[in-house]
């Protein structure tokens, strides 16, 4: 309880959000906006291991299709119940995190995780495109049933989004609990220098494969929810540029923060929707996006709450300023200006 | 004993081809300590230059390589002084980004300009194979051999025998020192990305005989082009071109002898697992820092 009272703010506005969505009462804003739920869930992950931890990971969807596909094949060729399949699932996706993470996170820099992120989303693809006898290849999966709880069902897209949020909810007071104790600190101090934090003692290490592993299951628990959501499941959906889709949503959010990673979701899941564009158009404007928010907003759009039009303004010209090399050449002119004085 | 030494032989090729492409990607990396996720795009606008230039134009390849060339390293040149120069105080993390949402505007781009469909870029090679010690080479793959020693040795020449390279190796080895000396190193890092895109397209030129020139050309190398350059250590250059005819070998003999679906997942699995024992290469000393 006392944790919910915390986060009440937070918590209040994803409900305010997520009602404005819900009473639109489209259906299809409905489905767009369990879309960007589920997104949210990935996001925060990738927010924990890329923006808390640093080190760039590039194959998150890759463990939302692990997860997907666990809980999809537990469900339809065993039946066992979607809600056991939760932890299972979350289980499998962490467990081939921490493998990955054993070759990769003992080196520095986050380069090679990067990589080998990137490779794994295609060995998954790989996988589960040739592993026919499990996974039904190209067909893919489908007539995965929604959940129920006693007399609950979830089959209508209205109380599925209820759903969704109330995972969403969970994973966020989660993840806020997780940042803020010792952990979240020793999170912080590797990315803010990993030397600095290994001198004090951090096992730099087993911290960066603990918020992968978390990153992971979280990616694992989104893709458990995608498969009753959509109903169907094939491995085209879970290669690269869902992963880099889900990267974007964390940098244009605020890749620092969990709020931004929500926002973030929300935002890029809703935009293209709205702009009715082509796929390869969204892509070039997801891609824009990121390139822009990076170059002028590196924390994100939650950087700009809470601040002035004013304080904004200066803000975003101070960083043209360091992107278009004015401070060098003010100071060049300064020297100039001092040597002739001389 | 024909088909073993036929698929060594195109193992050879194919991994030549991922050497000059995993050289440009680990150039980056060794000068600006950077991984340039944008470098398969110039595989990509490689082949579909060299496709236009061929057939739109009606221009002989082995001419057409020039032109090529040079419009590489101008892409090159132009795309650091639009772009990545101004991320050059960024972190590693934020430059990885700037690449990749760079290499998916790049990739959409395209796909806007030349379409969808697949090209082929036949008969560039007189289609004739030589006979060495009872395995038949097809002349193409000779060809292409031939031309990427060629680049290497040029591109040695030019690293080692001119002014110029010796600049370009000082301000990767060390930018500050390289400045104090009197090099501009603003200008070594333009040359470093006109090379590396240079680099990149003759991979994709190269390749465009052998597979069909698509839009996924460039990202169905990319990983390959990544676990060369890991192999061979990122950041060694003799280890790129090693690592990359490593792959190639990898990859060819595991699709003929092992399962042509799961080759790729050998390739990239081998990699991983090369890179868990082996972080900085497999040819290389290890050097204990004291």
């Amino acid at each position: 309880m006392d944790t919910i009272k915390k986060f009440r703010k937070q918590i209040l506005l994803i409900i305010l959000l997520a009602l404005v969505i819900y009473l639109s009462f489209d259906s299809y804003f409905v489905f767009i906006g369990i879309n960007s739920l589920i997104n949210a869930i990935a996001v925060m992950g990738i927010v924990i291991i890329s923006g808390y931890a640093k080190q760039l990971h590039l194959g998150q969807a890759a463990f939302q299709g692990l997860g997907a596909y666990t809980s999809a094949i537990l469900m339809t060729k065993l039946g066992i119940n979607f809600w056991v399949t939760i932890p299972l699932a979350m289980i499998v996706a962490g467990l081939f995190g921490w493998i990955l993470s054993i070759p990769t996170l003992k080196l520095k820099g986050g380069s090679y995780l990067a990589l080998v992120t990137q490779t794994f989303g295609e060995i998954i693809y790989v996988l589960l495109l040739n592993m026919e006898w499990l996974t039904n290849g190209s067909f893919g999966i489908s007539g995965i049933s929604a959940p129920t709880i006693g007399p609950i069902d979830f089959t209508d897209l209205q109380s599925y989004f209820f759903l969704c949020l109330f995972f969403v909810i969970v994973v966020y007071i989660a993840l806020k609990r997780i940042v803020k104790v010792k952990f979240g600190r020793f999170f912080i101090s590797i990315r803010e220098s990993e030397e600095a934090a290994q001198s004090i003692g951090v096992n730099t290490r087993k911290y960066k494969m603990i918020a992968f592993v978390i990153a992971t299951s979280v990616g694992g628990l989104a893709g458990v929810l995608y498969g009753p959501f959509i109903g169907y499941l094939s491995p085209e959906q879970f290669r690269w540029s869902p992963s880099l889709t889900l990267v974007s949503m964390a940098i244009v959010g605020g890749l620092y923060s969990l709020e931004g990673g929500i926002i973030g979701s929300v935002l890029l899941t809703f935009l293209p929707e709205l702009l009715r564009s082509t796929d390869q158009l969204r892509m070039i404007l997801y891609g824009v996006i990121v390139i822009l928010t990076l170059a002028f907003l590196p924390d994100g759009l939650v950087s700009l709450f809470g601040k002035k039009p004013g304080e904004i303004r200066k803000m975003l010209a101070d960083q043209w300023d360091m992107l278009s090399d004015k401070t060098i050449r003010r100071k060049k002119k300064k020297v100039k200006a001092a040597r002739a004085a001389k | 004993m024909g088909l073993l030494g036929l698929q060594i032989v195109n193992g050879i090729t194919i991994g030549m081809i991922y050497g000059l492409a995993a050289l440009g990607f680990t150039m980056v990396f060794k000068a600006l300590g950077y991984l340039n996720f944008s470098h398969s795009n110039t595989i990509t606008i490689g082949a579909f230059v060299i496709y236009t230039v061929v057939v739109t134009c009606d221009i002989p390849f082995l001419a057409a390589m020039p032109i090529v060339i040079l419009f590489m390293l101008f892409y090159g040149f132009v795309l650091e002084k639009i772009l990545f120069k101004r991320f050059r105080n960024a972190s590693a993390l934020t430059f990885m980004l700037v690449s990749i949402s760079l290499s998916t505007v790049v990739t959409n781009v395209c796909q806007l300009i030349f379409g969808p469909q697949p090209r082929a870029l036949t008969n560039v090679f007189p289609d004739i194979s030589l006979r060495i010690g009872g395995v038949s080479i097809p002349f193409n793959n000779v060809c292409i051999f031939v031309i990427a020693v060629l680049i290497l040795v040029i591109l040695q020449i030019f690293f080692f025998k001119t002014k110029f390279g010796l600049s370009l190796r000082l301000a990767s080895e060390d930018p500050s020192t390289a400045s104090l000396m009197g090099i501009k190193v603003l200008n070594t890092r333009a040359a470093t990305f006109a090379i590396t895109a240079a680099l990149g397209g003759i991979a994709g030129m190269l390749v465009s005989p052998l597979y069909s020139v698509t839009i996924e050309l460039g990202s169905s190398l990319a990983l390959k082009t990544f676990i060369s350059a890991v192999v061979g250590g990122l950041g060694n250059f003799v280890g790129a071109v090693l690592g990359g005819v490593l792959v190639g070998l990898t990859e060819t003999l595991a699709s003929a002898y092992i399962s042509s679906a799961y080759k790729d997942m050998i390739v990239y699995v081998a990699g991983i697992v090369i890179l868990a024992f082996f972080p900085y290469g497999i040819f290389r000393r290890v050097k204990t820092k004291h």
